[in-house]
Formats: C-alpha cells, structure tokens, sequence
C-alpha cells in the first residue's frame, strides 16, 4: 500500500525522492488509465495519459501548496487526468483520420456518449474506490499466509465450493470459511483506514 | 436440545440456501441468540465487502498487460524528466 495519502502528498514535493514517486506511480497508474480507458481513449493513448499526468504532477509538486478547502488530493488528480484527456480528444478531433461516422464535437468528444461532469465524477469515483480496494487487496495478499490466500481466492474469488475449496488444499471446510473471513475483514481494515486518511487530504 | 449453528450455515442462510426447516432453526436460533446475530452481521458486512472487491477486479488488466505497461510508461516518465 503507498503511504498515507498526507504523508506521501509531503513526501512527493522532494522530487529527489525515488521511494515515494514509485509509490505514487505503483499507486495511481491504474486508476488514470482506467479511467481514460472509460473515456473513450485507446490502451495506447491512455498510456500516454499516464505519463502526462504523472510527469504534470512531478512538475507541479514543489511549488503544490495543498489546501483542503480547495478539494481533495483525488479531485485534483482528476482535474490534471480530465484536462490530459481533454486536451488528447481535441488533437484527434483535428486529425483528418476521425471517422466520419463517429462526428466530434468542438471539444473533442464523440456526441453520444455521457460525458457529463456528473457522470465523470461517478466515473471517476468508481475507479478510484475500484483501485483503493485493489491496493488493499494487494497489501493483504503479502500479509496472509498462502495457503489463507489460495483458499480465499479459489472460494471467494473463483467460486469454487468450500467443499472443493477444502478438499483441493487439504483443510477443513470451516478453516476454508475463516480463511475467506480472515482476508475479507483485514481488505475492509484496509479500505476504511485509507477512505479515513482520504478525509484528510 | 440446543442447536449448534456454524459459519457454515450462516453462510448458507445468506445465500438463501438452506432448506425451509434449516432455515427457521438458523432463525430461531439467531433470535435466541446476541452472539449469532452479531457473527451474521458480521457475515453479511463480509459478503458486501466482497462483492466490492470482486468488482473492483474491473479495474485490473491481465498481470502481463499490466507489466508491459508499468515498464513502458515508466521509461517514457523517465526520459521525458531527462530531457528538461
């Protein structure tokens, strides 16, 4: 899991920091490509994406004095993706190559499609609680034992039997049901510790 | 004589899997019972945190995928710092 939110958003203004901006990256990347992904953006494009709104926030973060009044450490990302995106949907609006069946608008967006800001937000806040609670998962997966892990992930995940479950990894059918407790609970801890340090940022 | 009700059985009473009269002695049961009530809502809670998860999987790209990505778009950052 990165660091808590306020602690990284110190951390990043030392952009000598390595530790802290891979922690960043490992912990953003997915959330801004997904989210240009659903907006439309082909894999490669997104790509680019990343790397833009990385690269803006690198630039941005020794001069970034955070005021909470302002909005949330999440809204700001979004701004930085949303204009990133934005600004892509226009460079293509103008290429000669844009499907005629697929007419843009002056802003570079297929009409069509929801593009309202009330459905980018809920776009965007799906994807950010989608990534949160895969970091959470991630962190957890290195904190359980693998033998908890495989069997959470073949009964929760996968949807085999806790009959199956437990013959396949030679337990019992109730440590295959705490096992799946054991690892839902500690992602739960997770996720409200981090939609707690969130409130703060 | 007292009934012994397992996780097993709550997990299948929410997953609405039990036969009518298993599922009236789970209730009964849980009635009777502050300890039982507490672990089904403990249960219940687990059951919407992992539908949570299991959706949050949309957001994840084949392992792969995902490191062809992490390593292409990491060069890229670093190269585009570089020539500032």
């Amino acid at each position: 899991m990165p660091d808590t939110p306020p602690t990284l958003l110190n951390r990043l203004r030392d952009q000598q920091d390595r530790h802290s901006w891979q922690r960043f990256f490992d912990g953003y990347w997915r959330l801004i490509y997904a989210y240009a992904v659903r907006q439309g953006l082909a894999p490669d494009d997104a790509e680019d994406i990343v790397q833009e709104v990385v690269t803006d926030v690198f630039r941005s973060m020794p001069q970034f004095e955070y005021d909470r009044s302002k909005g949330r450490f999440r809204a700001y990302l979004r701004t930085i993706t949303h204009n990133r995106i934005t600004d892509h949907q226009r460079k293509q609006a103008r290429q000669p190559t844009v499907s005629l069946e697929q007419p843009v608008s002056d802003d570079g967006r297929q009409p069509g499609k929801d593009t309202t800001e009330a459905a980018e937000d809920q776009l965007w806040e799906q994807d950010w609680q989608r990534n949160l609670l895969q970091l959470c998962f991630e962190k957890v997966r290195h904190e359980v034992d693998p033998k908890t892990l495989q069997a959470f992930q073949l009964y929760a995940l996968e949807g085999w039997t806790p009959k199956e479950t437990a013959k396949f990894l030679k337990m019992t059918i109730d440590s295959v049901y705490t096992a799946k407790s054991r690892v839902t609970q500690s992602i739960r801890r997770w996720f409200e510790r981090e939609l707690h340090e969130d409130e703060l940022t | 004589m007292k009934t012994t009700i397992t996780d097993s059985d709550l997990e299948s009473y929410l997953s609405d899997s039990l036969s009518s009269a298993k599922k009236k002695q789970v209730e009964t049961a849980v009635s009777q019972s502050p300890k039982l009530q507490a672990r089904l809502d403990e249960l219940r809670q687990e059951r919407e945190t992992l539908e949570a998860v299991k959706d949050s999987f949309a957001i994840r790209l084949p392992e792969s995928e995902e490191q062809r990505i992490i390593s292409k778009v990491s060069g890229k950052i670093h190269t585009s710092l570089q020539t500032e």
